[in-house]
């Protein structure tokens, strides 16, 4: 779900303002700039940059089918806020108009642009059928909500999405990101801003706003379900073939268990025999399951273009599953434990 | 009466009207039938009687892997019926246990055997662990076998093993159940005279239930049971003698 976030994450801000509608940045409202601009005077607040953000069809020049994209538009004096790594020379390429910068990594169906770069001088596209020039990439990357960006001056982006009367309107913002002062800290700064907020916007932390991201994809839309689904098939599955050795080994090694109760072991001591197997199970499967969660990543990546990245939390969130699975699948092998009985030994 | 004397007069095993029935109403199946009998230390103690006369269920009662329905069994003066579950895992630590066939852990070495009887009721120091699995490999004649995994010794020699193994805990009793049943003569005879030489050092007592006429010889004590009861006590070693 970290895929969900995006480009949130690369935000160079600390508060964030949106539409008080905002279910999720996949459909932000718009909002008067007027609500960002009257925080700049706030104890705390060192600064605000207005960001444009919504979606629009695509398509390179010769290319049938339009896809949909993610247009942003960016205050040109202060991109450095909008954390997407421009060099100086792209930056300056968008003071042109109708120029545009194409996200590299974007899914393979909005062209290979990258390569058209190197082989033409002139690479046009066209958003909303507005006529544009790409004139440079940056390397931001898909999410579940988008397949493929284009970064724009907010003045390109106003002109080409002309056809629709929020977006052309240049009185209105998608975002509003605040960079607070050092010496401030970020919650405080936020409890003052938000008694002054009108009712038509709300005022996220930048960390509050990726985790309300992820809540919507968990929540609200099927992935998450499926996601979800697919962990509780996994786990099911996994302690079903830990549970199948454990049985297994209890059932062929019964007459042992045996011989343990009757020279006076208790049945704890074999429960705990049983356990033990199952946590040495789950240490010696974990790289096994490492390296197929880390391989399915690595395919999922190429497949889907999405930001997969196997992190510490998921390393261990891996290993507290395996071991999880390890524990029911003994708890329910130990059961046939009480099978086990010592007076057999003597038949 | 004296604590010396009170000791003098208990019998390290004194069973007295046990009785045993498997199953409920009209399937019950008395397998013991009043049966009584004290045996002494540094005594062997065979159980004869044909195959499902109750000598298995005896010995299981006697090793308190059963609990008792009726009648009484004390070993070193100490009454079974009524343990609970708890109390016979107890008492099972202080027997120790020669099985038909070995029954050694097929994936652990000869040492690693012995140590399971040794450490059933402590956990040993590693030092004392390897004084202790060399002094029992000695007693039973197995040193130097210390690694070597059951496939890679004889059925006398995993037998020896599993005597070690018996005794590793110190135990007030050994039970054996048929322990040459699948031993050749020789193994037969130097097995039974391995027994004989730990009972009278150990000077503890060995209850077994056979079918082998050549150890009936040697038993100091012959107790033939037929349809659950005992129907002949017998002291051949003392008959034999002039």
């Amino acid at each position: 779900m970290e895929s969900s976030a995006g480009i949130l994450k690369s935000l160079n801000c600390d508060l964030i303002l949106v539409h008080s509608d905002t279910v999720s940045v996949t459909n932000l409202g718009s909002f008067s700039d007027s609500r960002r601009t009257s925080l700049d005077y706030i104890p705390g607040v060192a600064e605000t940059v207005p960001l444009r953000w919504t979606y629009a069809k695509w398509k390179l020049s010769g290319q049938n089918k339009p896809r949909l994209a993610m247009v942003l538009g960016i205050d040109l004096s202060t991109q450095s806020l909008i954390g997407i790594g421009m060099s100086q020379r792209s930056t300056e390429a968008l003071f042109f108009p109708e120029t545009i910068l194409f996200d590299n990594k974007s899914r393979p169906e909005f062209g290979n642009v990258a390569n058209l770069l190197r082989q033409q001088h002139d690479v046009v596209g066209f958003i909303n059928n507005n006529r544009v020039h790409v004139d440079g990439l940056v390397e931001i990357g898909p999410s579940f909500g988008y397949d493929g960006i284009l970064v724009t001056s907010k003045e390109t982006y106003e002109s080409v999405l002309g056809n629709d009367h929020y977006f052309a309107d240049p009185t209105k913002i998608e975002l509003g990101l605040i960079r607070i002062a050092d010496g401030f800290k970020v919650e405080e700064v936020a409890q003052s801003i938000i008694p002054q907020l009108p009712p038509d916007v709300r005022l996220f932390t930048k960390t509050g706003l990726v985790k309300y991201e992820k809540e919507y994809w968990i929540s609200s839309k099927p992935i998450g379900y499926i996601f979800g689904f697919g962990i509780a098939m996994g786990f099911a599955v996994g302690t079903i073939i830990l549970y199948q050795i454990l049985f297994t080994d209890i059932i062929s090694n019964i007459e042992y268990y045996g011989v343990m109760l009757a020279i006076g072991y208790p049945m704890t001591y074999l429960r705990g025999v049983v356990a033990s197997q199952a946590v040495i199970m789950s240490i010696i499967s974990f790289p096994f399951a490492l390296s197929i969660s880390s391989t399915g990543y690595i395919f999922l990546k190429a497949f889907t273009s999405l930001p997969f990245r196997m992190s510490i939390d998921k390393i261990l969130g891996t290993y507290g599953l395996v071991l999880a699975m390890s524990i029911l699948s003994a708890m329910l092998a130990i059961s046939h434990l009480k099978s086990t009985n010592p007076a057999n030994v003597f038949k | 009466m004296s604590s010396n004397s009170r000791a003098a007069l208990i019998m390290p095993l004194s069973i007295r009207s046990l009785t045993h029935i498997y199953g409920a109403g009209s399937q019950q199946e008395p397998a013991l039938n009043n049966v009584s009998f004290e045996i002494s230390n540094r005594e062997l103690t065979a159980i004869v009687g044909p195959s499902g006369c109750g000598k298995s269920t005896l010995l299981s009662l006697v090793a308190g892997l059963r609990s008792i329905q009726s009648g009484s069994i004390q070993l070193n003066g100490v009454e079974l019926k009524g343990c609970t579950a708890l109390q016979l895992q107890r008492h099972r630590q202080q027997i120790g246990i020669i099985f038909q066939s070995p029954k050694l852990m097929p994936f652990l070495n000869t040492a690693e055997n012995v140590l399971i009887g040794a450490e059933v009721s402590t956990t040993l120091s590693v030092s004392n662990r390897l004084a202790k699995i060399e002094s029992l490999l000695m007693s039973v004649g197995m040193i130097g076998h210390s690694h070597k995994f059951p496939r890679q010794l004889s059925g006398g020699q995993c037998q020896r093993v599993s005597v070690a193994r018996a005794i590793a805990n110190d135990p007030m009793i050994i039970i054996a159940d048929e322990p040459t049943a699948s031993l050749d003569f020789k193994s037969t005879k130097a097995l039974v005279s391995l027994l004989l030489d730990i009972i009278k050092l150990r000077d503890i007592p060995l209850l077994m239930a056979t079918h082998d006429s050549r150890i009936i010889e040697m038993a100091d004590r012959v107790i033939q049971i037929d349809d659950g009861r005992v129907v002949s006590q017998m002291q051949p070693s003392a008959t034999n003698d002039p």
